[in-house]
């Protein structure tokens, strides 16, 4: 079920209901409840999915379980590794396989021999890589002692299942949402006056800013061989919207829709297209799965506690890492690459943690170094992204190749660019605006116009909501449910 | 919980009242028809002509309407939309009829052997002109038809103004305007002389038509059968060899009232815009074969 549906409109409400009305008294029956709405709303997608929810479910609830009985540690580690093996192994079948036996079968073709492995028509289950890492942040937690493992199997499953993260995240850490399944939870009118609000903008950010710049960016990255430069670059920074849009505005939504039931998600995007440097844009981008792999690879691998080379290594195995986990294609691994590449001057020179706070706090407008800094972020930013939204490495050469050419210097010749496509102009602004003036809070419309009276907050949700109906294309897929 | 629910509430009945002020948007704005008026015309009941024409850029590119009206001595007038697929070419004419004086005849240009393949973009079963559709929902049947075509949502589409329309209706600007007297006429242009591979050889396999569009194609003619309408099945001209397999397959559909039309072959660059569609030049004669085609059997 998509977050921009009718169906979600219908089944939103219904699951608010019972969950406030009718099961309100029994939190088992809650959990329940939150289980079973999560268990439709994936089925809405594919039933035949269910099962692999519910086997990780179950190995880990086991794991779980049967770690908190063992002490010798051999035993320990061999019930976190079946853990990984089964969690991973399902991500690397459903997600990994074609492209690692077509990879093999190219290198023997490249040399010469044709090996004729076959690859397979797999389905990619819907937000498998979000799940299995969900599931294995318990697991670890559980062996590291950090947590204490569940008896509570319907709080477990609803904790894997939870609807509002569970095929795009936030990737949520079992140390904190799992607890809040034990809680009584208790209806508070701000915090779900402040979801409904945030639901609001990311249902914006989808439908209007994403949406509409994947109109431009479709169309250029698709025809990429009649364009020139500047029309490439264009599209480039159009995708660079289409993907904050798309996913920011998912876990909005994601995180929006927890508060009216009383949970709270962790912050998943926190204003990266202000970042000064390419450090401080990983700390705001998809912020759940890189402290994931900071937490569960990063400093297992020795962090940066070794010396230049072991930190320059596991630099580079994290973002290769994350490339990969994004998408089984070898342009995802160079966008990795390329991050490490940009991350890379700063770690060396140790200015890798010197932008930490808000970008121009307690003024209005940036100064002119921030506005470079952020200038030249957004940059090179747009330039990886190439890497990512490419069918192939091919076509995100022939794009750079373009773009770093004199054509970059002539006008844009997209037949998009014209007539009604361009009222997302102003909207953009209209978008980047709302957002630095909320970049201090947890996001773009959590503050704004909220010491006003009541008629002009809700003329601005008046506006937004009108933007929605009136730019909303057909209902689009999330970007990142292919991850 | 309680001031919750009443705060939605209110915010829903305003929401809703608000969206009421959106109907002079949807009624009196200027309709962006991007130079194309001729569907709201038709929907308006203002074309009543004798000699009607659909079909996609084909039919568009194939047949002067001038020279046909001027050889004819009758009324005749071009319907036909580029990347129109049977199924949206008989939405085209359901409401012709339903809303204009009945023609004397319809003529039908048909595509290639992709008319009814359903793996073809155009005639995918989920393709449809949709783009066309779009500014002109103050037409009921039009907002009828984006729901049934999945482009609206029923529920919202009864609800909200604002779901039916969308930033197309926002054109403040007064719309372009477009000779309609004889619908489209063919395009102007020569393709630059080029070799094309003759020696493809052709397959036409049933099993990839798409059930839709071949329904539309036989309710067209049923249509037309049915209310004593004359109508003409005629071939479209393109810069290669004709598929006789798929000329097999389109005599096969053609019912004992249908005539059929087969311009053939022309292989003179100088008579086409592009690989797939004639310019005036060849327009010119493939109308003229079209007249000599009326004449010899009196169909009018």
């Amino acid at each position: 079920m998509l977050f921009n549906s009718i169906d979600f409109a219908l089944f939103l409400p219904i699951v608010f209901v019972l969950y406030w009305f009718v099961t309100a008294h029994n939190l088992k029956l809650q959990n329940v409840l939150i289980a079973i709405a999560s268990y439709v709303f994936y089925g809405w997608w594919d039933w035949r999915f269910l099962f692999l929810i519910f086997f990780s479910t179950i190995v880990d609830y086991s794991i779980g379980r049967l770690l908190s009985n063992e002490e010798n540690e051999n035993n320990r580690k061999i019930l976190l590794w079946i853990s990984i093996v089964v969690n991973l192994g399902f991500l690397g079948f459903f997600k990994y396989y074609n492209f690692f036996i077509s990879s093999f079968s190219d290198a023997f073709t490249f040399f010469g021999q044709n090996i004729g492995i076959r690859t397979l028509g797999i389905v990619l289950p819907v937000g498998i890589s979000f799940y299995t890492f969900q599931t294995l942040s318990y697991t670890i937690d559980v062996y590291r002692r950090n947590l204490k493992p569940t008896n509570d199997f319907i709080a477990f499953t609803a904790f894997v299942s939870f609807f509002p993260q569970l095929v795009a995240g936030p990737i949520e850490r079992a140390t904190h949402l799992l607890p809040q399944f034990y809680k009584k939870r208790r209806f508070d009118y701000n915090l779900a006056v402040n979801g409904m609000r945030q639901i609001l903008w990311g249902l914006f950010k989808k439908m209007v800013i994403a949406d509409n710049c994947a109109v431009f960016a479709n169309d250029i990255f698709n025809n990429s061989e009649s364009y020139n430069g500047s029309t490439l670059f264009l599209g480039s920074v159009f995708f660079a919207f289409q993907i904050y849009g798309d996913f920011s505005g998912y876990s909005d939504i994601a995180i929006g829709t927890s508060r009216l039931f009383g949970f709270d998600l962790m912050k998943n995007f926190a204003f990266p297209y202000f970042s000064r440097d390419i450090a401080e844009f990983w700390r705001r981008w998809h912020i759940s799965l890189s402290t994931w792999f900071r937490d569960y690879l990063y400093i297992p691998l020795g962090g940066s506690r070794g010396g230049v080379w072991m930190k320059v290594r596991n630099t580079f195995v994290i973002f290769i890492v994350s490339g990969l986990w994004h998408g089984a294609n070898w342009t995802f691994i160079v966008w990795g690459f390329l991050n490490a590449l940009y991350f890379l001057p700063l770690l060396l020179s140790n200015r890798n943690r010197s932008n930490m706070g808000v970008v121009a706090e307690g003024n209005l407008l940036p100064n002119l170094r921030e506005f470079i800094s952020i200038s030249l972020t957004f940059l090179l930013t747009v330039l990886a992204w190439i890497f990512f939204r490419a069918s192939d490495l091919k076509q995100a050469f022939q794009i750079l190749g373009e773009i770093f050419s004199i054509s970059l210097f002539s006008l844009p010749n997209a037949i998009t660019f014209k007539g009604l496509n361009l009222l997302i102009l102003p909207i953009i602004l209209f978008f980047f605006l709302i957002e630095w003036l909320g970049r201090d809070t947890e996001f773009g419309l959590e503050k704004v116009f909220l010491d006003r009276p009541r008629f002009m907050r809700w003329g601005l949700y008046f506006f937004i909501t009108t933007l929605i109906f009136l730019f909303s294309t057909q209902e689009k897929t999330f970007i990142y449910f292919q991850f | 919980m309680r001031k919750f629910l009443i705060t939605c509430l209110i915010f829903g009945t305003l929401f809703f009242l608000y969206d009421k002020v959106f109907l002079i948007v949807r009624d009196y704005f200027p309709i962006n028809h991007g130079g194309d008026q001729r569907l709201s015309l038709l929907l308006e009941g203002k074309l009543n002509k004798d000699v009607v024409i659909i079909g996609s850029s084909r039919g568009e590119s194939s047949i002067n309407v001038k020279i046909l009206e001027d050889s004819l001595n009758i009324d005749c007038y071009n319907l036909s939309y580029r990347g129109a697929s049977p199924e949206f070419q008989l939405f085209v004419l359901n409401e012709y009829l339903k809303r204009n004086n009945e023609p004397k005849l319809v003529i039908k240009v048909i595509d290639d052997d992709f008319e009814l393949d359903k793996a073809d973009t155009l005639t995918s079963d989920r393709y449809f002109r949709n783009d066309i559709l779009t500014p002109l929902v103050r037409y009921g049947v039009i907002r009828e038809k984006m729901i049934e075509k999945g482009e609206k949502n029923l529920i919202l589409s009864n609800l909200f103004v604002l779901h039916q329309i969308s930033k197309t209706n926002l054109n403040f600007l007064p719309p372009k305007k477009k000779s309609t007297e004889y619908g489209t006429l063919p395009m102007e242009g020569v393709m630059k002389k080029t070799t094309f591979d003759d020696s493809q050889i052709f397959e036409y396999e049933k099993e990839l038509e798409s059930p839709k569009q071949l329904e539309s194609l036989m309710y067209i003619q049923k249509l037309c059968n049915d209310n004593d309408i004359e109508l003409i099945l005629a071939t479209s001209v393109g810069f290669r060899n004709q598929n006789f397999k798929w000329l097999e397959r389109i005599t096969e559909l053609i019912s004992d009232k249908t005539f059929f039309f087969d311009f053939g072959i022309n292989k003179d660059f100088s008579n086409y815009f592009d690989y797939g569609h004639l310019n005036e030049k060849g327009s010119e004669i493939y109308t003229n074969k079209l007249i000599q085609f009326i004449n010899s059997r009196s169909i009018l």
